[in-house]
């Protein structure tokens, strides 16, 4: 419930909040679901991108950058919950 | 005899991760194909959502008590710094009104701002206009009669506008009474910086201005930072319309 609600509200940030607090939502977001903060960052450049704003999509670049981290550390957490 | 069983899986994922990858890339492909194809149709959809979050921001703003006292006196130096933005620029108008007979505010296609910054990350605006009014790539967006940026991309009913405030993005322009030549770079949310020599005079308040019909105002210098071991001055500079603000721009039609 908890991992729905969050990745809804990361969603809905994309549309209705400043980017910095997508960013945030995002990662909290893929801290339950990894491929949360890549998927929001495609949407993102699919929205807001125009052609001669960047040189890369750095939207996709950050998501897939926090889905990594998100990933990691839920995988440190992982392992030390389960090594006690 | 002992039968020998394998524990590898087949495949570059383990089985339970294949679902959740499927879906991923299933979702970065329909939002793919609706960038490419249907680049309007994905701005109409999310058009409400985009609404909500201008009707919540626009509450926020009216609370009560002091919060409203202080929500007035900055509304106020907003539009004091409205007005002499405006005065500056009709003093430019005044002296350029001899160079072009066209004057920006008179003709275009007006247009909703459906998001801006800080909503996109880019500094970039999603506009409601598109090709089937006459919107074209490469036209110039002005919001009170100041130039912000161009049209980048436009689909049937929505359009892109990247402004010259862009990260990165490289604007020439003049700066003071003189209009002494300078390339503007964007800095985001508006700003911009300049990078002068120092002995070229120019001081906090010198109005920034790009060419167009005449010389159109675009805001004014901040800050100046130099350095006595350095040659060059770096102009910090604020600009007259508010990107984060805007609720309706004029775009130019091209001829």
């Amino acid at each position: 419930m908890i991992r729905a609600a969050l990745v809804i509200l990361a969603v809905i940030s994309v549309f209705c909040f400043p980017y910095p607090a997508t960013i945030v939502l995002s990662f909290v977001a893929s801290l339950f679901l990894p491929a949360t903060g890549f998927v929001l960052g495609a949407l993102v450049d699919v929205l807001y991108f125009a052609p001669g704003a960047s040189w890369l999509p750095l939207a996709t670049v950050t998501g897939a950058t926090i889905s990594v981290v998100a990933f990691l550390v839920r995988r440190l957490v992982k392992a030390r919950i389960i090594g006690g | 005899m002992k039968t020998q069983y394998s524990r590898r899986t087949s495949g570059l994922l383990p089985l339970a991760a294949r679902l959740p990858a499927v879906i991923v890339v299933c979702i970065l492909l329909v939002l793919l194909v609706f960038r490419i194809f249907f680049p309007s149709t994905l701005a109409m959809l999310a058009a409400p959502l985009w609404q909500v979050g201008t009707y919540f921001s626009g509450k926020a703003e009216l609370s009560e008590g002091r919060e409203a006292v202080e929500a007035e006196r900055d509304r106020l130096r907003v539009e004091n710094t409205g007005l002499a933005a405006e005065n500056a620029m009709l003093r430019a108008r005044l002296q350029d009104v001899g160079a072009s007979s066209e004057i920006p505010n008179d003709e275009g296609v007006l247009a909703g701002v459906l998001a801006r910054p800080p909503l996109s990350p880019y500094d970039t605006l999603i506009l409601d206009r598109g090709s089937t009014e006459g919107v074209e790539v490469g036209a110039v967006v002005y919001a009170q009669s100041a130039p912000i940026g161009t049209i980048a991309e436009v689909g049937q009913g929505s359009s892109r506008a990247l402004l010259y405030s862009s990260s990165g993005r490289a604007t020439e322009g003049w700066i003071g009474e003189d209009r002494l030549p300078v390339t503007l770079r964007g800095e985001g949310a508006g700003a911009f910086s300049s990078d002068v020599p120092r002995d070229l005079a120019v001081v906090e308040g010198d109005v920034v201005y790009l060419p167009g019909p005449g010389a159109l105002p675009i805001g004014t210098v901040m800050r100046v930072e130099s350095h006595p071991s350095s040659p060059r001055t770096v102009l910090h500079i604020r600009p007259l319309v508010n990107p984060f603000a805007l609720t309706f721009v004029r775009i130019q039609r091209t001829p």
